[in-house]
C-alpha cells in the first residue's frame, strides 16, 4: 500500500470513527430521553 | 502528484478491508481517552463550574466531588436543601463572611442546596462528604421532601441530575424494589449519560476556564400574585398530595442516610432547618392538615435524634414581600436575614468544635 494510499485511509478512519463516537453518545442522549419520558412523573 | 491524489482518494474513499477495523480502533481510542481525561478528580478540580444560576446539576455534581477529595479538616458548614432552602441562604461567600463576623475566624461553606431535591439524593450527597467531616450539616426541610412516591423518587433517578456514585442511594433504590445501573468502575463510562448532559461545558471544562459562581440574587421576575400565584398554590397541593402516604417511608430514607453520614463523620452536628414559607400563604399552599401534621411529625422526629429543629417561620423571621412565590425568597436583605439568623443558631456548635480541635 502506497503512502498516499495510507493517509487517504488513516484519514478516512479518524473521521469515521470519530463520528461513530459522537453518534454513540448521540444514542446515550436519546436512550436518556426516552427513559425520562417513560418514567415521567413530575 | 496526480497518482498521489489518485492513490489518496482510493485510500480515503475506495473499499478497503482495514477501514472497519480502523474506525473501530479511532472510536476505542476517543472512548478511552475520555474515560482517561473526564475523571472525578477531573471535575471536581472544576468544582465550581455552571453554566448560570439555575444550573444546579453540574454545580452540585462537581461540589459534591470536590468535596469528597477534600483534605480539609477544620470545622465546616455545609448546607443540602431544596430550591425554598437555596434562594433563602447568600452565596457561600458571603455566608462565610457573615460567619467569620459571628466567630471572627474563617469558616468554609459547602453548599449542596439544588432545587427539587429528594431524600435518594440526599443519599447520593451524604456518600460524598469527606470521611472524618467536622462541622455542622444544616439540612432544608419541608412536606415537598417528605412528598415524593418510590416510583417519583425513581423517575427523577433516570433524569441523571448528578453524575455520583452512592451505595446509600443504591441501596435505597434495591429496598424500592428497583435494581441500580450496572457500574464498570469506570466514571466515564457509568456516567456518560449525566455527562453528555454537560456538553455546554465541555470547551470550559476542557480548557480549565476561570471558575465562576452564579450571583443568585439578581430578582427573577415580578413577585406572583393574583390568580397566577393560586395556580401556583394549586400546583403545590398537588405535589403534596402524597404527602401522608409517604412521609414514613421517607423519613426513613432520610434516617439512614443520617446514620451513614455519622458513621463516617467525627464531630456533627445535623441541624433540621424548616424551609422558609411565605407568611400570607401558610397553609393555601399545602393540602389541609399536611402543614399541622408536618410540624407534629418533624418535631417529634427531631426531638427523638436530639437534632435541633429551626424554624423561621415561628419566629417572625420573614415577611411576606421578602418571597417570589409561596416558599421561595428573592429578596437579598431577607436572604441576608435568613442566614444572620442561621449562623447565630449555629455559632455556639461550631464554637465547641473549635475549641476540642485546638485543644487535640
Amino acid at each position: 500500500m502506497t503512502f498516499a494510499r495510507l493517509t487517504g485511509l488513516a484519514l478516512r478512519c479518524l473521521v469515521l470513527g470519530s463520528l461513530l463516537f459522537v453518534a454513540l453518545l448521540g444514542l446515550v442522549e436519546l436512550s436518556t430521553a426516552m427513559r425520562i419520558f417513560r418514567y415521567q412523573a413530575f | 502528484m496526480r497518482t498521489f491524489f489518485r492513490e489518496f482518494r482510493e485510500g480515503a474513499f475506495g473499499p478497503t478491508r482495514g477501514s472497519l477495523a480502523g474506525t473501530l480502533a479511532v472510536t476505542l481510542v476517543w472512548i478511552v481517552l475520555a474515560a482517561v481525561i473526564v475523571t472525578p478528580e477531573f471535575l471536581a478540580e472544576n468544582s465550581a463550574v455552571a453554566l448560570n444560576a439555575r444550573d444546579d446539576n453540574t454545580r452540585i455534581t462537581a461540589r459534591a466531588l470536590a468535596f469528597r477529595y477534600s483534605r480539609d479538616r477544620a470545622p465546616m458548614v455545609a448546607a443540602m436543601g431544596a430550591s425554598g432552602f437555596r434562594m433563602a441562604l447568600m452565596s457561600p461567600d458571603e455566608f462565610e463572611a457573615i460567619l467569620e463576623a459571628r466567630l471572627g475566624r474563617p469558616i468554609e461553606v459547602m453548599d449542596l442546596t439544588v432545587g427539587g431535591l429528594t431524600v435518594w439524593e440526599i443519599a447520593s450527597l451524604v456518600d460524598h462528604f469527606p470521611d472524618g467531616f467536622e462541622g455542622v450539616l444544616l439540612l432544608g426541610v419541608g412536606p415537598g421532601l417528605l412528598s415524593y412516591k418510590a416510583r417519583d423518587l425513581y423517575a427523577r433517578e433516570q433524569e441523571i441530575r448528578f453524575g455520583l456514585d452512592s451505595e446509600t442511594r443504591d441501596d435505597e433504590l434495591r429496598r424500592a424494589g428497583y435494581e441500580p445501573a450496572p457500574s464498570t468502575g469506570i466514571y466515564f463510562l457509568d456516567h456518560v449519560s449525566f455527562l453528555v448532559s454537560l456538553r455546554q461545558h465541555w470547551p470550559r471544562l476542557l480548557a480549565r476556564a476561570e471558575r465562576i459562581y452564579p450571583w443568585r440574587f439578581k430578582p427573577w421576575r415580578r413577585p406572583y400574585a393574583g390568580a397566577e400565584m393560586e395556580a401556583r398554590c394549586a400546583m403545590i397541593r398537588e405535589r403534596l398530595s402524597d404527602y401522608f402516604e409517604t412521609r414514613e417511608a421517607s423519613l426513613a430514607s432520610l434516617d439512614r442516610a443520617i446514620a451513614r453520614l455519622r458513621s463516617r463523620c467525627g464531630s456533627l452536628e445535623i441541624v433540621l432547618v424548616d424551609n422558609p414559607r411565605n407568611p400570607a400563604y401558610v397553609g393555601r399552599a399545602q393540602p389541609p392538615g399536611v402543614l399541622d401534621d408536618y410540624f407534629d411529625v418533624m418535631r417529634r422526629y427531631a426531638a427523638e435524634r436530639g437534632l435541633p429543629f429551626l424554624e423561621a417561620n415561628s419566629e417572625g423571621i420573614l415577611r411576606t414581600g421578602d418571597f417570589l412565590d409561596e416558599c421561595h425568597i428573592q429578596e437579598m436583605a431577607a436572604a441576608r436575614r435568613y442566614t444572620t439568623w442561621i449562623v447565630n443558631r449555629i455559632a455556639p456548635a461550631l464554637e465547641r468544635m473549635s475549641e476540642s480541635e485546638s485543644g487535640r
